[in-house]
């Protein structure tokens, strides 16, 4: 088993990762010299567009942090006190918002007929570097405040109530108590937020006005998909996003690991562990969850289609104008979301058997989860250049945005399961096996209860990624195989504007269903894993 | 567990290779046609839904249409079918003027042949030899006259004030992405000359932004955003087919004084393509159709251009489309194009 699983995992690494990502190289840099390859590397138009991507990454990463810090340490002190809530699920959502969408909700809203300059209020930001930033701050800040809150909730309050005892200040029990804890998830998330600001694709390039607002990724779809395709300028602009994306993550492993001998005597809390006293006034419920709606509710704008958009779209699903595209949409949500989990629970299983804190198992760790830093079109283009003789982008293939999808989704897939190494029910798998259980018996009454709610939440955040995704559909696409994100622009191309807006509107509806499912269950079961 | 595993590493890389496999054959079925196009054209209610079907009663073969992205997007595909070493396509369907000369070294000349019907196309659409036109539209300024009544032909250099209170008061389309968006910068450096690069940091405050294709430049300014919006002429025929009668069609053409470039639209034979004498036949038997008046006649309400055929019968809408001052020659070697959307993408950096 353990064996197999270790297969799995290499050979899908390599086929999906790293067999396209050589590709793209030796294709980007066939026939050249290293003085050529460095010239273009250094040419003043990518370094200048290297630039506003990191002007653009930065600025949205530090309102995110500043806006997301305290959010999350508020949100953190709540789900201490109130670990059934459902304020998490609700911060989730922005996660399931596909960027066609929200880029659609944004020129409602910011737009010179938008709701705003209706309301009065008419900043101008629309297409402009200001209007994606914003954009990017409204899908991020719930994710940042997430992490943060998940970090509060493992701040010991056995200490804090020693310390208040002791007579500490309220900044020195952030100091000392809190902020060592929750300094981690920050940073990661702050990293993280700053790789998807990087790799932003759809909102830059409708919302930010086009030229001169680009970031590498508009740049390099541009070099890609018009004219003579030039892959070298495509590679060097998705060897700086690499630069870029994943030069934050090793900083901050390398800084973690020698920060890690300063902390080893740090105590940390049980997630959810209910806990009786006092908690904040109930008020703070009410506040949260505003918040949590407010973040959510600039896309809800999409539902303003005129009455009679909906009558037409209720008619073409009867039609089957837009049935099929719903199918394949399902088809590949599902294939994608099956493929990454899989995947990603056979590379639980096999990296578990390492050493906890060994140089291997970090490597690996390292390698599974570096798709997260690459750019979906980079891949896609490696997948076609490496594979071309079996997967023909004019054909349309499932199978090859599945795989992507899969690739790039595999690391959210990877890290809502890793956990699950790291805490392990031995006695009761020791007991189980001593009472003569078979096998099969051990797995479905001591494992699979714990494996169940984070397996269901994988799969419901895989294929709510996967609804909204666009950059691997719109590769490998064609007549016969068109998504629902991928209509959605058809249709726009066919002046049926208000039906495109309806449609995304249903498509919100759906994403965001399946991670409000995924969150609702990934929680549950982390609650009823520790009432157990 | 384990058969479980052993199914799903059967079946998963099974179903890739299945999915792949397809991809593969094709072509050479012998009355099979393999043609290469842009999106648009394949879309419901699109001319192909009309057209192929009508080629493919009058040919007697089979059509197999492949389409990725947009016209530009053809040139990629034989490209990289020649890297790759597997030739696909035998017909290119919906290439421009713009992208003939990069495209040609990749097609059939036709040497002495001309195909039946060709004297009816107009002389100023004949591009070269190869080079079958099928529709074309004169490209220029559509305006929203509710928001801004002026029609009156404006100059280029207008663009660099503001327009009636209109701050930011134009949709454009990215150069290198869209068609339209690159007639528009090469139809600027055509008439500002040396000045070109002034004219861009000039016009830089005044545009609303430049949009990666028609389709979304075109839903902006169709949602109010601009007064005015860079499209096709054709556009104000479809809004006049479209608007109720007896209401009063605001989107309408307005004209430069300098005149307007032209977009051609064509069809042509991949190199290789006619190898032998049957395929010879069958691909000008192809080509002549697409220049028949049953197949021009499609053209206006199915693809919203201008069919190039002479005799062909226009809706009224089409009739009533305005006529460029001057017709404007713009760049077409590959060369040149590449070092004004050069100097074009310093021009515009802050």
């Amino acid at each position: 088993m353990i064996f197999f699983s270790a297969l799995w995992t290499s050979v899908a690494w390599v086929l999906a990762v790293l067999v396209p990502l050589i590709a793209v190289l030796s294709f980007g840099f066939s026939g050249q010299s290293s003085a050529e390859g460095a010239a273009g590397f250094f040419d003043p138009l990518i370094l200048s567009v290297v630039k506003l991507t990191l002007v653009q990454a930065a600025s949205s990463t530090a309102i995110c942090v500043l806006m997301g810090y305290p959010l999350g340490l508020f949100l953190g002190k709540w789900l201490q006190f109130h670990p059934r809530s459902r304020i998490p699920t609700l911060m989730a959502l922005p996660y399931g918002v596909s960027t066609l969408v929200a880029a659609m909700a944004w020129i409602i809203l910011l737009g010179r007929n938008g709701v705003l300059s209706g309301l009065g209020i008419f900043p101008d930001w629309a297409y402009t570097l200001k209007a994606a930033i914003l954009a990017h701050v409204f899908l991020n800040v719930p994710w940042v405040a997430l992490s943060v809150a998940y970090s509060r909730t493992q701040v010991p309050l056995r200490e804090i109530d020693a310390s208040i005892t002791l007579g500490g200040s309220s900044w020195q029990i952030y100091r000392f108590v809190t902020w060592p804890r929750v300094k981690w998830g920050l940073l990661s998330a702050a990293v993280q937020v700053f790789s998807l600001c990087v790799m932003s694709f759809t909102l830059v390039l409708i919302l930010g006005g086009g030229p001169p607002v680009e970031t590498l990724e508009t740049l390099l779809y541009s070099f890609i998909r018009y004219r003579a395709l030039d892959i070298q300028s495509a590679v060097i602009c998705g060897l700086w996003e690499m630069v870029l994306t994943l030069a934050p993550w090793f900083v901050l492993i390398v800084f973690r690991r020698w920060a890690q001998h300063n902390e080893k005597g740090l105590k940390w809390g049980v997630h959810f562990q209910p806990i009786s006293g006092v908690g904040p006034p109930l008020y703070w419920g009410w506040l949260l969850s505003g918040v949590a709606i407010f973040f959510i509710l600039p896309y809800l704008v999409v539902f303003s289609a005129p009455l009679a958009t909906w009558h037409t779209l209720a008619l073409g699903l009867i039609r089957g104008d837009w049935f099929e595209a719903l199918v394949i949409s399902i088809e590949l949500a599902c294939l994608s979301a099956a493929l990454s989990v899989l995947t990603a629970i056979l590379a639980v299983f096999s990296l578990k058997t390492l050493p906890r804190m060994s140089p291997l198992r970090r490597l690996f760790e390292t390698l599974l989860t570096l798709p997260s830093g690459l750019s979906i079109l980079v891949l896609a283009l490696g997948f076609w250049l490496a594979y071309g003789q079996w997967v023909d982008p004019f054909e349309g293939s499932l199978a090859a945005m599945a795989s992507v999808q899969a690739t790039v989704f595999f690391p959210l897939a990877f890290r809502i399961l890793w956990p699950l190494s790291e805490i392990g029910s031995f006695t009761q798998l020791d007991a189980a096996f001593t009472l003569g259980a078979s096998r099969f018996q051990v797995f479905r009454w001591v494992e699979w209860p714990r494996w169940r709610g984070p397996v269901v939440s994988s799969i419901a955040a895989v294929a709510g990624g996967s609804l909204a995704e666009l950059g691997a559909v719109s590769f490998f696409y064609s007549e016969k195989l068109i998504p629902l994100p991928l209509l959605i622009s058809r249709w726009m191309a066919k002046y049926r504007f208000d039906e495109a807006q309806g449609l995304a509107a249903f498509l919100l509806l759906v994403s965001c269903f399946l991670i409000f499912f995924a969150f609702r269950i990934g929680r549950m079961s982390e609650m009823r894993g520790v009432l157990r | 567990m384990k058969p479980l595993f052993f199914i799903a590493g059967i079946a998963l890389p099974g179903l890739f290779l299945i999915q792949g496999g397809v991809s593969a054959v094709q072509a050479a079925e012998s009355n099979e046609i393999v043609l290469y196009t842009y999106d648009s054209i394949l879309t419901k209610g699109g001319l192909g839904e009309k057209l192929f079907p009508l080629i493919e009663k009058k040919v007697g073969c089979k059509i197999k249409a492949l389409a990725w992205g947009d016209a530009g997007q053809i040139l990629t595909r034989l490209q990289v079918d020649e890297r790759r070493k597997k030739p696909v396509a035998q017909i290119v369907f919906g290439i421009d003027q713009q992208i003939w000369p990069s495209i040609k070294a990749w097609t059939e000349d036709w040497k002495s042949w001309t195909p039946k019907g060709y004297e009816k196309v107009g002389k100023n659409l004949k591009i070269g030899n190869g080079f079958l036109p099928f529709d074309y539209s004169f490209l220029g300024v559509i305006a929203n006259t509710k928001l801004v009544p002026n029609r009156k032909p404006v100059s280029v250099f207008d663009l660099t004030r503001s327009l009636e209170g209109f701050n930011r008061h134009i949709v454009l389309e990215d150069p290198r992405t869209s068609t339209p968006g690159l007639s528009f910068l090469l139809m600027t450096e055509a008439i500002t000359g040396s000045s070109f690069i002034k004219f861009w940091k000039d016009f830089r405050p005044h545009w609303l932004t430049i949009a990666p294709s028609w389709s979304s430049a075109y839903h902006l300014f169709i949602r109010g955003e601009a007064p005015w919006v860079w499209s096709y002429f054709t556009s104000q025929a479809y809004h006049e087919e479209k608007t109720p009668s007896g209401e009063r069609n605001p989107y309408q053409v307005v004209l430069f004084k300098e005149g307007q470039p032209l977009q051609i639209e064509g069809v042509a034979a991949v190199r290789g393509s006619m190898s032998t004498v049957e395929s010879r036949k069958r691909i000008q038997k192809f080509l002549e159709v697409v220049i028949s008046p049953e197949a021009q006649a499609l053209i206006p309400t199915s693809n919203w251009m201008l069919p190039v055929r002479s005799d062909v019968r226009l809706p009224e809408s089409f009739k009533r489309l305005p006529r460029p001052l001057k017709v404007i020659q713009v760049k077409t070697d590959p060369d040149e194009v590449k070092q004004v959307l050069n100097e074009w993408a310093r021009s515009i950096q802050p």
